[in-house]
C-alpha cells in the first residue's frame, strides 16, 4: 500500500513491495535491459510485451500509477508533438483519413512506435526512482563501475547521489529567488532578459555557494572514497525479473 | 582526554584580508566555551582551522599536542563541526542515511554503522524521523540532525556555528538540551554565537574575538563588561543574574514565562 498522497515525478516512494526490496544492482541491470527493448522495439507484440512487463512491474510495485500518469502531463505534450511530427514529416502512402494534409500511413506507424518507445522509458524511470533509494542506487552504480578501468567507481556515484539529492533545492532556490524578484514587481519591466539575467546570475551564485557549504561539510564529515561496503542481498524473485527482462531484450533483439 | 590549543593562529585570505592575527587559546576537555564577536571578527574561520577545513598562513592546531594535519581523519573524528546552515550539511535523501555518512567514510563494520546511526538519533529524540528527508525537517530537527550526523562520529569536541540562528523559542531549547547534555556527558563545547543570552548561563568560559584577535577570555561574568566596546549585546547589562538568562529552567524562566 502506497503511503504517499501526493507523489512526485521521479521522487522515491517508500513500500514494502518486492520491486522496492530488489538487489538495486539486478534493478539497474533489468532498467538497462528494458531500456534498450524499448529503444530496438519494432514489430507490435514486442511492444505489447514490453508495455505488459512494465505493467505488471508497476502492479507489484503498489504505487499511485494513476496519479503518477497524471503528473507526467507535461510528457504526454511532448509525445504528442514527436508524434505529429512523424506523422506528417514521414514520405510514404497518404493516410485516408487527414491525408490531403501530408499524413502518411509510414509516418503514424513510425510515430507511433517512436511514441510508444518514449513513453516506456518515461514509465520505466519512474519505476526505478519511486521505487529505489539515492543510496541503494549510487550503491548499485558503485558496483557496476568497479569493474570499469580508470573511473574512481566511489566519485562518480557520489556525484550522481548528490546531484539527485541537490536537484530539488536547487528547484526550491529558483522559485524563492524568482519569488523575492516578483515582490519587488521585477514582473512590471517590459523586457524580460534583464529579469532573467538576474534570475540566473542569483541561482548559479546560490548554487556555487551551497556547493562549497556541501563540500566543507562532507570534509568536516571525513568524506572518503573508501566507504563501509554496502550489503547486498539477491532474492529469488530479484533473479527472475532480471531474466525476464533479458529474455524480453532477447526477444527485441530477434527481429 | 582531548585538549585542543592553537599557538600563534593567522589566517590571511588570498585577497590579503587577516581573518585571524595570532590567536593563542587553549580548550580544556568538558569544558564549555562560548565564543562571542561582531560580524567578520574571525570566528567562523576559527571554528574551521580547528576542524582543519582551513591551513594556518601561520601558527598551528594542536590536538593533544600533536598537529591536526598529522593525523588529519582522526582529528575531524574527534573534532565534530555543526555547521551555521545545517541544510549545507546534509548529504543523504534520509535522515538515518545522512547520519550514517560519517561513520561510512570511516570504513566501519555495517553492524558498527547502524549502531551508531541509532544511538545519535535516539540521543536528539529523531529515531522516530529517521526515513524522513531531511530537508522536510522543522528548523530546530533539522539542526538535531545535524547534530546527530556529527555525533555519530565519536566527537570528544564539539563545534558549534551559531546554533540558533533561524530557530523559534521552541527550537532554541531543543538544540540547547542537547548542548547541555552533551556537556554533561563530557564532551567538550564550543560554541560560536551572538545570542549570548541563551548560552552564558551555561558556559564556563566566554572568549571575544575583535579584528581577528581574542580581546578578552574568561568567565562570563568578568568577561561580559566588555562585550558593547566590541559590538556585542551584553546580556547582563539590566542587571540580570548569569544563572537568571538560562532557558532551560522553567520554573525560572522569568523572561519568558
Amino acid at each position: 500500500m502506497a503511503r504517499t498522497a501526493a507523489p512526485a515525478l521521479f521522487h522515491y516512494l517508500p513500500n514494502d513491495s518486492p520491486v522496492h526490496a530488489m538487489d538495486p544492482r539486478l534493478k539497474v541491470g533489468c532498467l538497462a535491459c528494458l531500456g534498450v527493448a524499448a529503444a530496438l522495439a519494432s514489430t507490435w507484440w514486442q511492444f505489447a510485451l514490453l508495455l505488459a512487463a512494465t505493467a505488471g512491474a508497476f502492479a507489484l510495485a503498489s504505487i499511485p500509477s494513476g496519479a503518477l500518469l497524471a503528473r507526467s502531463a507535461p510528457f504526454a505534450v511532448l509525445v504528442a508533438v514527436v508524434f505529429a511530427t512523424k506523422l506528417f514529416v514521414t514520405p510514404g502512402t497518404p493516410l485516408p483519413v487527414a491525408g490531403a494534409l501530408g499524413a502518411t500511413v509510414e509516418g503514424a506507424l513510425d510515430g507511433g512506435a517512436f511514441a510508444l518507445r518514449m513513453l516506456l522509458v518515461l514509465a520505466l524511470c519512474t519505476l526505478m526512482m519511486a521505487t529505489t533509494t539515492l543510496l541503494s542506487l549510487k550503491q548499485a552504480i558503485e558496483w557496476l563501475l568497479r569493474s570499469v578501468p580508470f573511473v574512481a567507481e566511489a566519485r562518480v556515484a557520489t556525484a550522481v547521489e548528490l546531484t539527485f539529492t541537490m536537484l530539488p533545492l536547487l528547484f526550491d532556490s529558483y522559485r524563492e529567488i524568482a519569488d523575492a524578484q516578483a515582490a519587488r514587481c521585477a514582473q512590471v519591466r517590459r523586457n524580460p532578459l534583464p529579469r532573467m539575467l538576474g534570475l540566473l546570475r542569483t541561482l548559479l551564485e546560490t548554487t556555487l555557494r551551497r556547493a562549497d557549504d556541501i563540500v566543507y561539510a562532507m570534509e568536516s564529515r571525513c568524506y572518503s572514497d573508501v566507504r563501509t561496503a554496502p550489503a547486498f542481498a539477491t532474492a529469488a524473485f530479484d533473479k527472475i525479473a532480471f531474466l525476464t527482462a533479458a529474455t524480453l531484450l532477447a526477444a527485441c533483439c530477434l527481429s | 582526554m582531548c585538549r585542543l590549543e592553537t599557538r600563534n593562529l593567522h589566517h590571511r585570505f588570498p585577497d590579503g584580508t587577516e581573518a585571524l592575527r595570532g590567536v593563542t587559546i587553549a580548550f580544556e576537555p568538558g569544558s564549555f566555551t562560548v565564543l562571542a564577536g561582531a560580524n567578520g571578527s574571525g570566528k567562523t574561520v576559527f571554528a574551521r582551522h580547528l576542524n582543519g577545513l582551513y591551513r594556518p598562513t601561520e601558527g598551528e592546531v594542536l590536538l593533544d599536542g600533536r598537529s591536526i594535519f598529522d593525523d588529519l581523519s582522526a582529528a575531524r573524528q574527534a573534532v565534530g563541526l555543526v555547521f551555521q546552515n545545517a541544510e549545507s550539511q546534509f548529504v543523504g535523501q534520509t535522515v538515518a542515511q545522512d547520519t550514517a555518512f560519517g561513520p561510512e567514510n570511516l570504513n566501519l563494520p555495517a553492524a558498527e554503522v547502524a549502531r551508531r546511526v541509532e544511538e545519535s538519533l535516539r540521543t536528539v529524540g529523531l529515531w522516530e524521523r529517521r526515513d524522513t528527508p531531511p530537508h522536510s525537517l522543522s528548523g530546530g530537527q533539522r539542526r538535531r540532525a545535524a547534530i546527530a550526523g556529527v555525533l555519530a562520529m565519536n566527537p570528544r569536541v564539539v563545534l558549534f556555528d551559531e546554533p540558533f540562528s533561524g530557530l523559534d523559542y521552541s527550537g532554541v531549547r531543543q538544540v540547547l538540551e542537547q548542548l547541555v547534555r552533551m556537556r554533561e556527558r563530557g564532551t567538550t563545547i564550543i560554541v560560536i554565537s551572538h545570542q549570548l543570552d541563551k548560552l552564558l548561563a551555561h558556559a564556563d568560559r566566554l572568549v571575544l574575538f575583535h579584528q581577528g584577535a581574542v580581546v578578552a577570555d574568561g568567565s562570563p561574568q568578568d568577561v561580559a563588561p566588555c562585550l558593547e566596546r566590541h559590538d556585542v549585546r551584553n546580556p547582563l547589562s539590566g542587571g540580570l543574574r548569569l544563572e537568571q538568562l538560562s532557558w532551560l529552567c522553567c520554573g525560572e524562566d522569568s523572561r519568558h514565562g
